[in-house]
């Protein structure tokens, strides 16, 4: 997207595929210190100080390759998609470092301890944990919206001035909006209201962003009911909508006395990840699989209905079977008797999790299913490659020579 | 500098701080003279944009 957008080759061969491997062996290196007990507890941040060094020369890397791509584009614009990428890249890299500087124990140790202590330790957790939704899991998703809703319902982005809008305020609100996970805390109450109420004004430039790729939709509707690539799209944009306002919500003081540590925090996080952020993964996939492999569509239309079916299914029940559980949970975790002792041991609203965690079983994997059709066709599609040459399509800008 | 003056400030400079940038975007995002170029580069990414351009 960033070479199509710049009209531009990226700027360095190598470098991309230091990227690329350096970033899945920083994954393999993480994942192998859960299972040796190496971590350093932090929600999102688990992996120790020598995979975190790691991860800082590849994503600066990643950065410097980005930002020179983006400096020899053909277009005089930076279209509002390559904004999205560049807040992704460089906030992950500042959130990741500062959350964990940390002093290792000895050079030869895993183990280490964080600089930050205290309250303000949970703080910096939260303002990293929070971003982390902001900027790992909206920001980026938000640039492929961007680019691939409006190609591929052939009609430009309804309003882009609203779309300018939107990502500055975005970027300014979700900074300060990590404090509302410690709500009830020894955080200062002034800097939990203060995350409550950024929290909320944040709908507002979200809602701009899922309102301005739904309008953009006005006039396509009939692409949207016979194309499942474009209503992946558009239920990602729909998703992104309500999994908003339900964050907003969640972060208002009353309500997250009964949502907190409860499954309603899971259930919302399973509507942004699987109704915005794979939905919106899928919509791209089948975008982009066809053209990188010379073809038309993919070498199974009908499996792309079957699996937007399936997806729309699994998230569904996943989502409102986590619901259930969570209200159910913080109902019975407050339940009081007469004698003001706790109505309920906390294994009972254990057991009571069982049909809602059956329910939520089979929305997974229905889910599953669905993203299991998508890697078998793009499979197929691949088998099945074409060599169709697409004379209109001039990724690059043209040489001098021509 | 005490805790209460750097909690004051926080409290003041970072809000107008970032009250102030936000309007300053807005006002360049909707300054009517940038919407033909805004419209172009809403259009830049089309796939019949590139044959427009060449045209």
């Amino acid at each position: 997207m960033l070479q199509r957008t710049s009209r531009a080759r990226l700027a360095d061969a190598v470098s991309p595929w230091f990227v690329l491997i350096g970033f899945n062996l920083f994954c393999v290196w993480a994942a192998t210190g859960y299972v040796m007990g190496q971590t350093q507890s932090k929600e999102y941040a688990e992996p120790e100080w020598y995979a975190d060094l790691w991860l800082v020369l590849v994503w600066v890397t990643y950065f410097v390759v980005y930002i020179r791509t983006l400096a020899r584009r053909a277009e005089p614009h930076i279209y509002v998609a390559n904004w999205y990428y560049m807040a992704f890249i460089l906030v992950v890299a500042m959130l990741h470092i500062v959350n964990n500087l940390a002093l290792p124990v000895t050079w030869g140790s895993g183990e280490s301890f964080t600089i930050w202590s205290g309250v303000q330790d949970a703080m910096i957790q939260w303002w990293y944990g929070h971003n982390a939704v902001a900027f790992f899991l909206t920001a980026g998703f938000l640039g492929m919206l961007y680019y691939f809703l409006p190609v591929r319902a052939q009609r430009p982005i309804w309003s882009y001035r609203l779309s300018i809008l939107s990502f500055w305020g975005i970027v300014f609100f979700y900074m300060w909006a990590g404090s509302h996970h410690l709500h009830y805390t020894a955080l200062p109450y002034w800097v939990q209201t203060l995350g409550m109420t950024f929290s909320v004004m944040l709908l507002v430039p979200s809602w701009a962003s899922a309102g301005n790729a739904i309008a953009t939709l006005n006039g396509a509707w009939h692409k949207v009911r016979d194309d499942a690539v474009l209503r992946f799209m558009f239920v990602a944009a729909v998703f992104y909508g309500l999994s908003t306002f339900e964050g907003s919500f969640l972060a208002i003081r009353p309500v997250n006395s009964l949502s907190h540590y409860t499954d309603w925090t899971v259930g919302h996080v399973h509507s942004g990840t699987l109704g915005w952020v794979a939905m919106i993964v899928f919509g791209a996939i089948y975008s982009m699989v066809p053209k990188l492999w010379g073809r038309n569509d993919m070498a199974w239309p009908k499996a792309v209905e079957w699996h937007f079916w399936l997806a729309i299914a699994g998230t569904l029940i996943y989502v409102v079977s986590l619901w259930n559980a969570g209200i159910t949970q913080g109902l019975m975790w407050r339940a009081y008797d007469e004698g003001g002792a706790l109505s309920y041991s906390f294994i009972e609203s254990v057991e009571a999790m069982l049909p809602y965690y059956a329910a939520r079983t089979l929305g997974g994997g229905l889910f599953l299913a669905g993203a299991l059709l998508c890697a078998l066709n793009c499979r197929a599609t691949m088998r099945a490659a074409g060599n169709r040459v697409d004379e209109a399509d001039r990724p690059l800008a043209t040489q001098p020579a021509e | 500098m005490s805790h209460e003056t750097l909690v004051l400030i926080a409290k003041v400079v970072g809000p107008i701080w970032m009250g102030g940038f936000l309007f300053v975007v807005l006002i360049r995002a909707y300054n009517p003279r940038r919407k033909p170029e805004q419209e172009r580069i809403a259009r830049s990414i089309l796939p019949d944009a590139d044959a427009e351009d060449r045209a």
